[in-house]
């Protein structure tokens, strides 16, 4: 119920701060149209006056044809420069919109959680930031002209004729009344059969993507037929659906197409007046008048619906902007706290990703001294990089607290945060700038040499002087072409170059560019020396001599200890562990081989 | 001029070719669209007699209901050809163009070269199979019509209004020659905007991106919000880059608006003019008015209508780029290897768009039966060999074969059914588990799957599952674990029983729990087949009867683990490197 209100007040509500913008756009819009419908009046007065021999006079300027020609081109020109000056101001109001737009949501999503932003996806919040955004541009450019044109202009030809004659008037709107109704029905049946078209449309996406993606293997497994009989199915329900919904709104849209034909209109008009001249009963004026005008109520239906269309496609738009500026903010404290001490401390935390969802973490406790290494094990879907996760706080704990030293996390300014946590996961990601100044902005007020002792560290400098363009080359989507590893161990110099005192940690990282391990592992122990680690492995063995270790199975706590300790309880972790040095040891091997 | 007529004819002819079988109706629709639209241009046409009556001083009641009847009927005869050319629109034989078309379009992708294939994004497939081929096809006989409206009504009226007054019809040709350079000066001009525009839109892309991806970054250092220059940078300018376009996107559209007023004035005065000095009536100039309004709505349509053209002629150039590409050839005769050893015989490829080789004249044999492992840094081309196996495409030099028997000489489905291919990355059908399994062989009886699911451990989890074999995978494996899909692929392998097996680090990204399950199922499914494994980790294949190291697209060095080993080359290296690795310790 809630929403549907949303629904309806989403678009105009994010177009507020335009309002100026659309409403000059559509009084200078109705100017041009009110002054064109004001021109063809005035027209016909004089050429039906003219037609009488008795010439009109207004402000006693006697209006014979030379001088209607003189008043028409001067509006004209008026016209011209309102409908000018409408458009400027809506494309105007667009442009500014979508700045306003992109930048109130680029500033709200550095200040919503990370885990939120992470969990939808840049690709799907750059479509609301970009194309929906871009989708209200054409809503404000477009649509008021339009209405002007589809709204204001007929509004005011039915007065005017009404004025001259009501009964051309209603001869004009008897055959829009009837092909409006007419297409209604057609608009009214045909909902629930476009539905399901808009459905068998949406099966042919998935079947094209999936038919698509996975060619590789349709290819060696099934001679293509299974997966196309698929693709083939959602042919077939797509010309079904296509065929049923034509089929059923066909007549009707054909009739309510051809009776709104302007030539309809001028017939029951011209029938009217026949009729009505024979009884003498007709001005000159108003026949003209009808002929003029009554035409273009016709002609605005069109333009009508397809800006019911935009309404409808900009309202989705709106829906979605409104959805990711609903979306709170990560709580900041104002009074912010330094911790005495750089142990951290989950204290019976639970965590859910969502409010009624399950609990991706229970009743977690335990403390990571400082300067020491914790890795935290488990199967995959455990729960280990949500533990990691909660630390920089991705996201805030649903229940219980997690502290640094003696401060909940929730106590200390974000900036103050990421003054103290650094994370290293698997995803690296490197700016459209030099490698340089990749590494730089870890902090800015690192010198050249600093910079430089960071990517030694981290096992990258001699790649780098190795490029042509050495510290200078470009990185990034649009830059160089660095293997994962590389990108690997730049985000690594990044975050050595930062020096946070903890550092949380996927070790998969490592293990990210198999021909790159050694240096990857090199980088790494540079990065962990003397902080406080939090580590989510992998690899059993790399962990053999980490101060504590944190068994996690469905979201819970099974064991922690060391190594042996852990392995002598024989549980959780002497299962791995044994799982891990068989699969160490596998080997392939044919029966057949020689 | 003639550009427009020849890319008017040009639209024409492409339509005509996406109708393909339905060509024929499709043409009876244009034809009576023409039919409609003289006719109609001809009822405007009466309306000169009709008004002249009407506006003089001499009304005559009988005379006036026959020309009000001639264009009655005029009328029912447009409208009732209109009727028939709306048809097609609503006609199976449009649905039938878009079917055939994507039944066209699926059986190409099915045909040709992955390698020609891969360089499409799923996305632009996409775009084409589904909504390009909407675009160019739904709208064609609307678009057509409308375009027809626009030219033959004025055509024909003013055709006819020469005959009534020879004046007033050059007066109203004014219209057309204007509207041309008009017409191309919109263009123009919007085609530079959309440059620009696609420019400063690109690098907006670009920095949105960026800035959503580097997020956890630039917050860790405060560049967020204003303090992200790019963005904020790329967003004021997309902006400005609009506001300087804004007299190029408007004018063209107002002027176009406005032209048709601008004739209006123009015949007025003219009109104004010739009524001075007696060569025409009142009457007939205020007929002629009338008309003449008429017209603004079809030219008005014109412009929004070539954008729509645009859309479908970009549209079927999609497609057709699809349609083109040209399938493997495959050669006469074609033959069937008896034996499964495979062979490459000097053999050179190169990716499309590369300039290096990716293999660079290797030879090698692999006996039936036995176990070849490549190995080589990424990009040695180890997973290259593979693909030329399997005809990802053909080599530019060179011959692979199988049993003897060149691939080229093999079908497609003939060769796949030889070979069974394991990937890192596994892709599950949204389908049930059972048909997922059944693809390695459509005939497979439920039994059959079982078993081979048992054997490739994973008819355990699967019977744990909902609804067991019949579980819906979901369109990306859903809550699977990546060991779980790995064993659901394996099982299709194993069920299809290819004599060649070829495995692509199956296992290179599962976690320790899952990984020795896999290699439970892969122990089950390699037997007594010839299998080519592509694998980082050495110590995985030290059994392999022979392992070829590759390095920059050739062969480094081949034999056995220990042949290798005691060679101290390449492999050596890697081997000694590895085992350093395993000794780490955080």
């Amino acid at each position: 119920m809630k929403k549907q209100i949303k629904r309806k007040t989403g678009l105009w509500a994010i177009l507020v701060p335009v309002n100026f913008e659309i409403r000059i756009a559509i009084f200078l819009a109705s100017i041009g149209a009110i002054s064109l419908i004001a021109s063809l009046t005035l027209l016909s007065f004089t050429l039906s006056n003219i037609l009488d021999g008795t010439p009109i006079k207004i402000f006693d300027i006697e209006f014979d044809l030379f001088n209607t020609v003189i008043a028409l081109a001067i509006i004209t020109v008026i016209a011209f420069i309102t409908r000018l000056s409408a458009f400027i101001v809506s494309h105007l109001g667009a442009f500014r919109l979508e700045q306003i737009l992109r930048t109130d949501l680029s500033f709200h999503l550095s200040k919503v959680p990370l885990g939120y932003i992470i969990s939808t996806g840049s690709g799907a919040l750059k479509k609301v930031l970009k194309d929906d955004v871009s989708a209200l541009h054409v809503f404000v450019a477009d649509s008021t002209p339009m209405i002007a044109k589809s709204v204001v202009a007929p509004v005011f030809t039915i007065i005017i004729l009404f004025i001259v004659d009501y009964r051309l008037a209603l001869a004009s709107i008897f055959v829009l009344v009837v092909g409006g109704t007419v297409m209604s029905f057609a608009m009214k049946d045909s909902v629930e059969y476009r539905v399901k078209y808009e459905e068998s449309q949406t099966e042919i996406n998935k079947a094209v993507v999936e038919f698509a993606q996975a060619m590789p293997v349709v290819r060696t497994f099934d001679d293509g037929s299974e997966s196309f009989k698929k693709y083939n199915d959602s042919l077939f329900s797509y010309r079904k659906n296509l065929n049923l919904w034509m089929s059923k709104t066909k007549t009707s849209a054909k009739f309510g197409m051809l009776i709104l034909t302007p030539l309809t209109t001028l017939l029951a008009i011209l029938i009217t007046a026949i009729y009505l001249l024979n009884n003498g009963t007709l001005e000159l004026s108003s026949l003209i008048l009808a002929l003029f005008l009554s035409t273009g109520m016709a002609d605005s239906l069109m333009p009508l619906m397809w800006l019911n269309n935009l309404i409808k496609k900009s309202q989705a738009a709106a829906l979605r902007i409104q959805e990711i500026m609903d979306i709170d903010d990560l709580p900041e404290t104002k009074d912010s706290k330094i911790p005495n001490d750089i142990s951290i401390s989950f204290e019976k935390v639970f965590f859910s990703y969502n409010k009624t969802g399950k609990r991706a973490l229970k009743d977690i406790s335990f403390k990571v001294p400082t300067k020491s290494i914790t890795a935290i094990v488990g199967p995959s879907g455990a729960g280990k990089s949500t533990v990691a996760k909660l630390i920089p706080r991705f996201w805030d704990v649903t229940q219980g607290s997690i502290k640094i030293g003696d401060i909940d996390i929730r106590d200390i300014s974000n900036d103050n945060l990421m003054d103290i946590v650094s994370f290293v996961f698997q995803d690296t990601f490197l700016f459209a700038d030099s490698i340089f100044n990749n590494i730089k902005m870890a902090n800015p007020n690192a010198s050249n040499e600093d910079v430089i002792e960071a990517a030694r560290a981290a096992q990258i400098h001699d790649f780098i002087e190795s490029l042509p363009n050495g510290y200078d080359t470009k990185a990034g989507e649009r830059g160089a072409n660095l293997s994962g590893g590389q990108k690997q161990r730049i985000t690594i110099a990044r975050t050595i170059l930062r020096d946070n005192p903890i550092i949380v940690l996927d070790e998969a990282t490592a293990f990210a560019d198999p021909e790159n391990e050694e240096e990857i592992i090199k980088a790494l122990a540079n990065l962990m020396k003397d902080k406080t680690v939090i580590v989510i492995a992998h690899r059993l063995s790399t962990i053999k001599d980490v101060n504590q270790i944190i068994v996690i199975d469905e979201g819970k706590i099974k064991e922690i200890g060391k190594h042996q300790e852990l392995l002598n309880n024989k549980q959780v972790y002497f299962n791995l562990w044994s799982n891990y040095k068989k699969a160490q040891k596998w080997n392939l091997e044919t029966k057949e081989a020689v | 001029m003639s550009q427009e007529v020849s890319s008017l004819a040009q639209s024409y002819k492409t339509t005509i070719e996406i109708a393909d079988t339905k060509a024929s109706a499709l043409k009876k629709s244009y034809l009576f669209y023409i039919l409609s639209f003289v006719t109609r241009g001809l009822a405007f046409a009466f309306f000169f007699p009709l008004l002249s009556l009407m506006f003089s001083e001499t009304f005559v009641l009988n005379d006036a209901l026959l020309w009000f009847g001639l264009i009655v009927i005029s009328t029912i005869i447009s409208l009732s050809f209109h009727w028939v050319a709306l048809n097609f629109n609503y006609s199976t034989d449009l649905t039938d163009v878009t079917h055939n078309l994507r039944v066209k379009l699926g059986n190409k992708i099915k045909t040709m070269p992955l390698q020609r294939l891969n360089k499409y994004r799923t996305g632009e497939l996409n775009a084409i199979l589904a909504s390009n081929v909407d675009q160019s096809v739904l709208h064609m006989g609307v678009v057509a019509g409308m375009g027809l409206e626009a030219i033959i009504v004025p055509f024909v009226i003013v055709f006819v209004t020469f005959f009534i007054n020879v004046k007033m019809a050059l007066a109203m040709l004014i219209a057309f020659p204007l509207s041309i350079p008009i017409y191309k000066w919109s263009r123009g001009r919007t085609k530079q905007e959309k440059i620009d525009n696609a420019k400063v839109h690109a690098t907006l892309e670009a920095d949105t991106i960026e800035y959503l991806q580097g997020l956890p970054i630039l917050r860790s250092i405060n560049q967020v919000g204003k303090n992200a220059k790019n963005l904020q940078d790329s967003i004021a300018q997309a902006r400005e880059v609009q506001k300087n376009g804004v007299f190029g996107i408007t004018m063209p559209t107002v002027v176009m608006i406005t032209l048709v007023e601008f004739v209006f004035l123009m015949v007025l005065s003219l009109g104004a003019l010739w009524i001075a000095d007696a060569t025409i009536t009142i009457a007939t100039l205020v007929a002629i008015l009338v008309i003449l309004g008429r017209l603004s709505e079809p030219l008005a349509n014109f412009l929004s209508i070539t954008g729509v053209l645009d859309v479908m002629e970009t549209g079927f150039k999609h497609i057709q780029g699809v349609l083109k590409q040209k399938d493997l050839e495959v050669k006469n005769p074609i033959k069937v290897p008896k034996v499964f050893n495979i062979e490459f015989k000097d053999v050179d490829f190169n990716y499309l768009d590369y300039n290096n080789k990716a293999i660079n004249n290797v030879s090698f044999q692999i006996k039936e039966n036995s176990l070849t492992a490549i190995v080589g840094p990424s990009g040695s081309g180890k997973t290259t060999i593979t693909k030329l196996i399997m005809r990802y495409d053909d080599p530019s030099c060179g011959n692979v074969e199988i049993g003897g028997i060149n691939t080229k000489n093999m079908t497609q489905i003939q060769l796949m059914r030889y070979i069974s291919v394991v990937f890192q990355d596994v892709y599950l059908f949204d389908d049930t588990i059972l048909n997922n399994i059944r693809m390695g062989k459509p005939s497979a009886s439920d039994d059959e799957v079982q078993i081979a699911a048992s054997k490739a451990y994973c008819h355990e989890f699967i019977t744990r599952l909902p609804n067991g074999y019949e579980t819906k995978v979901g369109e990306i494996g859903g809550n699977l674990s990546g060991g779980e899909k790995q064993r659901i692929s394996i099982a299709r392998a194993i069920l299809k029983d290819a004599p060649i097996v070829i495995l692509d680090e199956p296992t290179s990204a599962l976690d320790t729990q899952s990984e020795v399950a896999v290699q439970n199922a892969l122990d089950e499914l390699i037997q007594d087949k010839t299998v080519i494994v592509i694998a980082h980790r050495l110590s995985t294949i030290s059994h392999a009867n022979t392992i070829i190291v590759m390095e920059d697209g050739k062969i480094n060095e081949q034999g056995t683990h220990k042949e290798l080993l005691d060679k101290k080359g390449k492999y050596y290296d890697m081997s000694k490197a590895q085992q350093r690795i395993k000794q780490w310790n955080l």
